[in-house]
C-alpha cells in the first residue's frame, strides 16, 4: 500500500471511528472534512459511508442550498443511528451560517452528529461568520 | 483547570505531566481545555493506550496550532505578533475577529490584558 493510500484510509478511518463512538456513547459530533477536489470528495465519502454502514451507522444527506436552518432540519431528521452528511455551505451563506451560529446548542441537545464538507475557503468563512458553532466542532479532518 | 478535569475524568487515565501541559495549552479557557482532553483521548484510544500521555497532549497542540493555520490571515500575524509582545491591543476592530476565533484571549486583573492562544506560541516564534 503506498503512502497517500495509507493517509487516505488512515483519515477516513479516524473520521468513522469519531461518528461511532458518538454513537456508541450518545453524544454530538460535529466534523468538518475539508477536501480540494470533488472527486477526492466523492471519494472519501462512498469509503465512510461503507465504513458507517458496517458499524449501523445511517447517512442523511443535506444540501444547504435547499435548506438553511440546519438546526432545524437535523432536529426533525435526527435518530441515534443517523449521521448527517451537508454539502455546499457556501450555497447557504449567509443565513445558514446564521441559523447554526445562533442555534448551534440544539446541535448538541440532539446529540447531532454531522460531518460539514468544506473547502478551505468555506472554512475560514464559517469560522469568521459563525465563531460560536465553530468553537463546538470536535475536529477538522483534512483530505488534500 | 485541574479540578475541572479530574471532576470529568479519574486521575489515573492521564499521567500528571500530560495534564500539565494540557492545562498551559488550554490558556485557562474550560472550553479549549475540554477540546484539548477530546483530542488527546482519541489519540490514546487510536494508539490502544488506556492512559493519556504527554504525547497525545502534544498532538493536540499540533492540530489546534493546525485549526488556526487554516482560518488566520496574513495580516492576523502582525496583529498576533503585537498583542504576545505588548498583552495589549491596539484598534478592537482588528482583533474582533481574534477574539472570536480565540486566537487571542483577554484577561481581567485589575484591568484588561491580552494574549496569543498558548498554541500559537511555537507558529509565531518562527
Amino acid at each position: 500500500m503506498d503512502e497517500a493510500k495509507a493517509a487516505f484510509e488512515g483519515r477516513v478511518s479516524r473520521l468513522a471511528n469519531y461518528l461511532s463512538r458518538a454513537y456508541k456513547y450518545n453524544k454530538p459530533s460535529i466534523l468538518f472534512a475539508m477536501y480540494l477536489s470533488e472527486f477526492l470528495r466523492s471519494d472519501v465519502e462512498n469509503s465512510l459511508e461503507s465504513a458507517l454502514a458496517d458499524q449501523g451507522l445511517e447517512v442523511v444527506s443535506v444540501d444547504t442550498a435547499n435548506f438553511k436552518d440546519l438546526p432545524a432540519f437535523f432536529a426533525a431528521k435526527n435518530s441515534d443511528n443517523t449521521v448527517f452528511f451537508v454539502y455546499n455551505l457556501d450555497k447557504g451563506f449567509p443565513d445558514v451560517l446564521q441559523y447554526l451560529n445562533f442555534k448551534r446548542e440544539v446541535l448538541v441537545e440532539h446529540h447531532v452528529k454531522a460531518v460539514f464538507w468544506v473547502r478551505e475557503v468555506e472554512l475560514a468563512r464559517i469560522s469568521l461568520d459563525a465563531p460560536d458553532f465553530f468553537a463546538f466542532r470536535n475536529r477538522v479532518v483534512v483530505f488534500m | 483547570m485541574r479540578t475541572f478535569v479530574y471532576k470529568r475524568m479519574k486521575e489515573e487515565l492521564i499521567e500528571p505531566e500530560a495534564l500539565d501541559l494540557a492545562i498551559k495549552m488550554s490558556g485557562g479557557v474550560f472550553r479549549e481545555g475540554a477540546r484539548i482532553m477530546q483530542i488527546a483521548a482519541d489519540g490514546a484510544i487510536e494508539k490502544e493506550r488506556t492512559c493519556i500521555s504527554k504525547e497525545d497532549v502534544e498532538r493536540a497542540e499540533r492540530e489546534i496550532r493546525s485549526d488556526f493555520k487554516r482560518i488566520l490571515k496574513s495580516d492576523d500575524y502582525n496583529t498576533l505578533n503585537e498583542i504576545r509582545k505588548s498583552n495589549d491591543i491596539r484598534g478592537i476592530e482588528k482583533i474582533e475577529h481574534l477574539l472570536h476565533n480565540l486566537s487571542v484571549l483577554e484577561y481581567e486583573n485589575e484591568e484588561k490584558w491580552y494574549d496569543i492562544h498558548p498554541t500559537l506560541e511555537e507558529l509565531l516564534k518562527k
